[in-house]
């Protein structure tokens, strides 16, 4: 008898649907081009910087990604964010201690770029322990979109990914997955130095073959088959297929040595306390958590 | 090869965990856990005073970057000598959008590059606009007299459009006074 009102909102961040008519050659040979203006050079450690060595990428790359984790980041936010901290060291020697800030400040632009709430100054601060403060975060930002030159809307593999699975005649759900597969892959290839020389659609293009393979898809469909599937996806970025074969391989031997490592450090961490040996064997933990 | 078999299957159910569902809320239980972890400083503490120093000189040079490219000087807010020719306009010639206005709080003021030589009030001016009923959008060279009496209205199409026009005739009086 009584009326109530209801409300029934949910939390979730609205956001746009794909876009159909973006999914066509004419977009996709414009961006293949546009790749091409927004990539770092690749011998940055060599020629411009002094104190940056690789293994520190690796270590600023690998916190980057685990508070884009943790902040539900869309996915297109670490890879962009890494695209712009090399972009940035290709042009500019930086300090070492001040990795973390520029790592914070490419996140911070980023996630501007790519999400309907974008991540705080106040927030990324905190995620560095406050070694930085939010007016830092605010003139490197400054510094940085001017060291970019203001070109801030660069390719991501995941573009590529879109475009290759809208051309596989494929069933849905199995893009599905291939695509959350692919993604991983390329999160994973962000974090390491080896393929900064490789443009995004190449790594797109390794990932998801990489990410085939690994489901064994290519048995049941013989679109899918290693052989086609290369020859196809080399023919789409308009690469040599032997060089998307290698780069395929690159991050196959990638993931291996990453769950190694991962292993390593479950059995390190299950050995603290039982608390977390019993949360380690339910919970999953992502691919991207493991090389620290 | 069976074991090579079984090594490729375990490596496939190893990936297919890894990248299992992510976004559930089992993951909640870890976030106190992790965000202790994440929460780190990488590469020790960060030099706070030499950093602002070094933002200052940064900014300063992109600012004299940006003035040789287009002889202004935005921190006096001046046009300076050069081959572009500047004019004033009023605000209501030029589209709302190019009125200055600045969201949230204002940027600290840039310290002129020789305190020495600069020393106005003015200097600040580029860095402290804020919105005003009247912005000036940007100072004449040729000696025109401003308009400021005119009342405030909405820009339509046409004002900019005849604003474009005076801008064309007025670079032609400026070609021929460079001529002399």
């Amino acid at each position: 008898m009584e009326h109530q009102l209801l409300c029934c909102e949910v939390e979730t961040i609205r956001r746009a649907y794909l876009d159909a008519n973006l999914l066509n050659d004419r977009v996709l040979q414009t961006m293949l081009k546009a790749e091409e203006t927004c990539s770092p050079s690749v011998s940055y450690f060599k020629c411009v910087q002094k104190e940056i060595l690789p293994y520190m990428r690796k270590i600023v790359a690998t916190w980057m990604l685990e508070v884009c984790e943790e902040q539900k980041c869309e996915e297109e936010v670490f890879p962009l964010a890494m695209n712009y901290l090399d972009r940035f060291l290709s042009f500019e020697p930086l300090k070492k201690n001040r990795l973390q800030l520029l790592g914070a400040t490419c996140m911070f632009v980023a996630s501007k770029m790519k999400e309907t709430i974008p991540l705080t100054a106040e927030k990324l601060c905190i995620y560095t322990d406050n070694s930085i403060r939010p007016d830092e975060l605010l003139q490197m930002e400054l510094f940085l979109v001017n060291k970019l030159k203001w070109n801030l809307a660069a390719m991501t593999p995941h573009d590529f990914i879109e475009h290759f699975l809208t051309k596989m005649p494929v069933a849905e759900d199995t893009k599905q997955i291939i695509r959350k597969h692919a993604q991983t892959f390329v999160a994973l290839c962000a974090t390491d130095v080896k393929f900064i020389s490789n443009p995004p659609s190449m790594i797109a293009a390794g990932s998801v073959v990489a990410a085939v393979q690994g489901l064994h898809l290519g048995n049941t469909n013989t679109f899918l088959s290693y052989q086609c599937l290369t020859h196809f996806l080399s023919q789409v970025i308009k690469c040599d297929p032997d060089c998307l074969r290698a780069c395929q391989e690159q991050i196959e031997s990638l993931l291996e040595s990453s769950l190694r490592q991962a292993q390593q450090h479950n059995i390190s961490s299950e050995t603290k306390t039982v608390e977390d040996e019993a949360d380690l064997s339910c919970t999953p933990t992502d691919v991207r958590d493991v090389n620290i | 090869m069976p074991s090579e078999h079984v090594a490729k299957q375990k490596r496939e159910s190893l990936l297919c965990t890894l990248v299992g569902e992510r976004r559930i809320g089992e993951q909640m239980e870890w976030r106190p856990v992790k965000a202790n972890r994440v929460r780190r400083n990488l590469f020790g503490p960060v030099d706070h005073e030499q950093l602002q120093q070094d933002f200052q000189h940064m900014l300063r040079s992109s600012l004299e970057g940006a003035q040789q490219k287009w002889n202004f000087d935005f921190l006096r807010d001046m046009p300076a000598e050069g081959l572009l020719q500047w004019e004033e306009l009023q605000s209501h010639d030029v589209p709302a959008f190019y009125h200055s206005c600045v969201v949230g709080e204002a940027r600290k003021p840039l310290k002129p590059l020789n305190q020495g030589i600069v020393k106005e009030v003015k200097a600040h001016h580029f860095a402290t606009v804020t919105l005003t009923e009247n912005p000036k959008v940007a100072k004449k060279m040729s000696g025109k007299k401003s308009q400021a009496g005119k009342k405030q209205r909405q820009t339509s199409f046409t004002d900019y459009y005849s604003a474009k026009k005076q801008v064309k005739t007025n670079t032609q009086a400026a070609a021929k006074n460079l001529a002399f």
